[in-house]
């Protein structure tokens, strides 16, 4: 719809989706870019970079490249995985909430509040420590039923303010079922809201999944980004000089929530006409230097 | 009042309206009695605060009477049931004031009329409901093709209260509340949507209450006029005899301020209203139940003496 | 005339787009006399509002006043004012009232803190010397003085409006800008309002450069009209010259969509 439209031409946007579609590439062809199998024991304990090894290994000998697109997959997985159960809960209690009023947004405030009060990573850490070796699935169940607070407040918030407007209105006059003016009148306003939700909430469930693992809470059998940074701990690698060890996790991880960001940014300005200035500065600078005009 | 029996589409008799605490009520509306009726326009003039709000939300249930009752076709509507309430509301439709709010942005031209469509004729078929759609836009004097697959912020204010219109007519209604349907749209603009209630009143037998706070536009549109202050109604009937021969208070200073360009500030006829200004609107807030009858069709509230 | 309060010359304004410009103002010239009130009127999107911010150097990018434009307010041209005299040229000569009082006023600030900041700014003043100033001030406008320790939220709209024009009044401006100053207001304060002004005007000889849409109002109150169509300035004359015998057909036009309180009630075709 006119949304993607726009995003499409926003040079933010397209960075954002580029990085974001070769990271998904790599995680579904991560067997056919490298030979070697993530946990199988292929080349002598931390061997820097070199053609045979293009990320060289880990301290147990395991490929760095093979496991770190490997890894790819968990984290995506997990990230959209748990963003998605994270903004459709948030979504639908905000939307509910919002609309409906009184008593049942009353009780809706009260459970959100509770779950905003508590410190999200304390009680994480608390569950995943409970629970033992926390598996990736485990993780992103727990993150998605966790930290869907916030989303409720901001599209509780939008909702509030949209159903103030005529449109609503006309639509309840015309006798609307409520359930068709929350789905089809009120929630297409709040797509740009709901997709920065999104994206923001996926950027929050990699990097938490990531510090768990880190932690030392998550599964140490799995192939992710975290497990790997865990790894990479536990072996010293940078006191022992393997610094391709520990970087190309971070790495990955940055480049990952730099893709996402981009495309928050892009869906923030393409919602707020005002954030778009872009070219319309640079040629209004430029005027004015050139004494074609002033304020 | 003015006679609620004879084929009186939609009345309010005697309704008040209060907010406020029981030991400090605010009365937004005050023993509020009028009727509409097919083929009349009725204005309800008053300026913000006066009431004219409510009575439009009191008219489509947004509000309910704390005194006093609604009435649809001589039955009260405090007692209807569900089928009772389903045909109310395709009998009573509104256009809103703001062109910008009243469309949803995310939503086609075409989607905004299906719907109604849909609700109150869900017997028609698709073919017939596009006909439907077609036949709705030259009424409001759109060109169809060009109309149905466009979003609101394509279109300009007036094309967009016209869709309004059009979106009210869908459903057959037989009254139409004009909320300042007009006073959001830029001058130039303004009598077409003017003459399109005008006509379609006409045409169609509506019933149409317009409310405004602009008396002149109240005189071109209307065939009776009521004048609102502090919830009351102090002054209505025929529009010619309640603006040519004002005798309410608070009337006369409505009129002596609305600009004239006739006048300049140093030549006034109501002069004497324009100094006693504080003085008329603390006695026209009072409670004023006496009523009095200057002709046949215009009546006023007398100040308590 | 004697020097004109203010004078604009080829008045180009444009807004700036990453690919093109929209001409908001196009060559307008137009001059004010001293004591005159001037009344600029047009639909929404003719620039009035436009120039009346120019006039106070108010605008932000993306506008861009072109070079070659004038604006001279007492002989000055505005537009070569550094910023230091910027700031000494605002609200001593030129002083503007916005279309909503709530947002010229500060809501957490008593009214006479308001009157303080401005007096302040523009000169040392003791807060007792502000105080009293402030009531002379709020006495021109008819509000009585102990409004002075109200907030702006305690005053009615039509109170706050008159509050504005009185601070705008305090340092005594050769040229007070209203912008659309009673639109959102009712008509019995809207008469109040503007009646005050004429009489103020009267006594203290400023100009008025007054901008509206309503034309009923603006022919009432003005001693002379510019109507704005689409950026250009079609037409000037004075006000009862412009009601009775208007020359450009858009000037026509607007009469004509006019609804008249009073006299011959005609059908009044639509604007195609």
């Amino acid at each position: 719809m006119k949304l993607f439209a726009q995003l499409l031409q926003n040079k933010k946007a397209m960075t954002g989706l580029v990085i974001l579609t070769i990271i998904i590439l790599v995680a579904i062809f991560a067997p056919l870019l490298t030979e070697y199998s993530p946990v199988k024991r292929v080349g002598r304990p931390h061997q820097a970079p070199s053609w045979d090894h293009w990320m060289g290994t880990t301290r147990l000998g395991h490929d760095v490249f093979s496991r770190l697109v490997h890894g790819a997959r968990v984290s995506l997985a997990v990230g959209f995985g748990a963003g998605l159960l994270i903004t459709l809960i948030g979504t639908v209690l905000g939307i509910i909430a919002g609309y409906k009023g009184g008593v049942v947004d009353e009780v809706i405030n009260f459970f959100t509040n509770m779950v905003l009060v508590v410190p999200n990573l304390p009680l994480l850490l608390v569950l995943a420590a409970f629970i033992g070796q926390a598996s990736p699935l485990v993780i992103a169940i727990i993150l998605g039923l966790t930290s869907w607070a916030w989303g409720v407040r901001v599209t509780r918030s939008e909702t509030l303010s949209i159903r103030q407007r005529d449109f609503v209105k006309s639509a309840e006059m015309l006798g609307e079922p409520g359930w068709r003016i929350m789905l089809f009148e009120i929630f297409p306003n709040l797509i740009s809201i709901v997709g920065i939700n999104f994206i923001g909430s996926v950027i929050f469930a990699v990097i938490t999944e990531a510090t768990l693992e880190f932690l030392g809470l998550g599964d140490p059998n799995t192939v992710s980004w975290g497990i790997m940074l865990y790894n990479a701990q536990n072996a010293a690698a940078l006191a022992v000089g393997a610094w391709w060890d520990i970087l190309a996790p971070c790495f990955a991880l940055a480049f990952l929530g730099l893709g996402l960001a981009l495309i928050n940014f892009a869906i923030d300005e393409i919602a707020n006409p005002r954030l778009r200035t872009g070219g319309m500065l640079n040629r209004w600078t430029r005027m004015v230097r050139l004494g074609e005009g002033k304020l | 009042m003015s006679d609620m029996t004879s084929n009186a589409i939609l009345a309010l008799d005697n309704v008040s309206k209060v907010f406020g605490r029981a030991d400090k009520p605010v009365y937004a509306a005050r023993s509020v009695s009028f009727a509409l009726h097919p083929g009349r326009t009725l204005a309800l003039v008053g300026e913000s605060g006066s009431g004219k709000t409510t009575a439009a939300r009191l008219i489509m249930r947004e509000y309910v009477p704390d005194e006093g009752r609604l009435l649809f076709k001589g039955a009260p509507m405090g007692k209807a049931d569900a089928k009772a309430l389903k045909a109310y509301r395709s009998a009573v439709q509104m256009v809103f004031q703001d062109p910008f709010a009243a469309l949803n942005p995310t939503h086609t031209i075409r989607y905004h009329l299906e719907r109604p469509l849909r609700l109150h004729q869900p017997d028609l078929d698709a073919a017939q409901r596009k006909a439907a759609i077609v036949e709705l836009l030259e009424r409001v004097k759109l060109d169809p093709a060009q109309m149905m697959p466009k979003f609101p912020h394509e279109l300009s204010g007036g094309q967009r209260q016209r869709i309004s219109i059009a979106r009210a007519l869908a459903v057959n209604p037989q009254v139409i509340v004009a909320d300042e349907p007009t006073s959001m749209l830029d001058v130039s603009v303004r009598q077409g949507i003017l003459n399109l209630l005008n006509d379609m009143k006409a045409e169609l037998k509506l019933a149409l209450l317009y409310i405004t706070h602009d008396i002149a536009t109240a005189r071109y549109v209307a065939d009776d006029i009521m004048v609102m202050y502090a919830g009351q109604i102090v002054e209505w009937g025929a529009v010619d005899k309640v603006l040519d021969d004002p005798h309410h208070p608070y009337t006369r200073l409505l009129l002596s301020a609305v600009p004239d360009p006739d006048r300049r500030f140093d030549d006034v006829r109501f002069t004497d209203e324009l100094s006693r200004i504080d003085e008329i609107r603390t006695q026209s807030a009072l409670p004023q139940t006496q009523i009095s009858q200057v002709g046949d069709n215009h009546f006023f509230r007398a100040l308590p003496a | 005339m004697s020097q004109p309060v203010l004078s604009v010359r080829n008045l180009n304004i444009d807004y700036v787009g990453a690919e093109g410009d929209f001409h908001a103002v196009k060559n307008v010239s137009f001059d004010i006399a001293p004591g005159e009130f001037f009344g600029l009127a047009g639909e929404s999107g003719c620039g009035k509002s436009t120039i009346a911010f120019a006039i106070s150097r108010l605008h932000r990018p993306p506008a861009l006043i072109r070079t070659g434009s004038v604006i001279a307010v007492n002989g000055r041209n505005v537009l070569e004012l550094d910023d230091a005299d910027l700031r000494r040229f605002r609200w001593r000569e030129v002083a503007m009232v916005f279309q909503s009082a709530m947002n010229s006023l500060n809501p957490v600030l008593t009214i006479e803190a308001q009157f303080y900041d401005v007096l302040k700014a523009h000169g040392p003043i003791s807060r007792a010397a502000a105080r009293e100033r402030a009531a002379e001030l709020l006495k021109l406008v008819d509000i009585a003085p102990d409004r002075l320790d109200a907030f702006p939220h305690q005053c009615s709209g039509g109170m706050r409006q008159r509050i504005v024009i009185a601070i705008c009044l305090a340092l005594n401006p050769k040229l007070l800008i209203m912008d659309e100053p009673t639109t959102a207001l009712d008509v019995v304060v809207q008469r109040e309002i503007l009646q005050r002004i004429d009489v103020l005007r009267k006594k203290l000889g400023f100009s008025v450069l007054f901008i509206t849409h309503d034309l009923g109002l603006m022919v009432q109150v003005s001693d002379r009209i510019g109507i704005m169509l689409e950026g250009e300035l079609v037409e000037v004359n004075d006000a009862q010259t412009i009601y009775r015998q208007p020359q450009h057909a858009y000037t026509k036009r607007l009469w004509a969509s006019m609804p008249k309180l009073r006299g011959e009630q005609t059908r009044l075709e639509a604007a195609p």
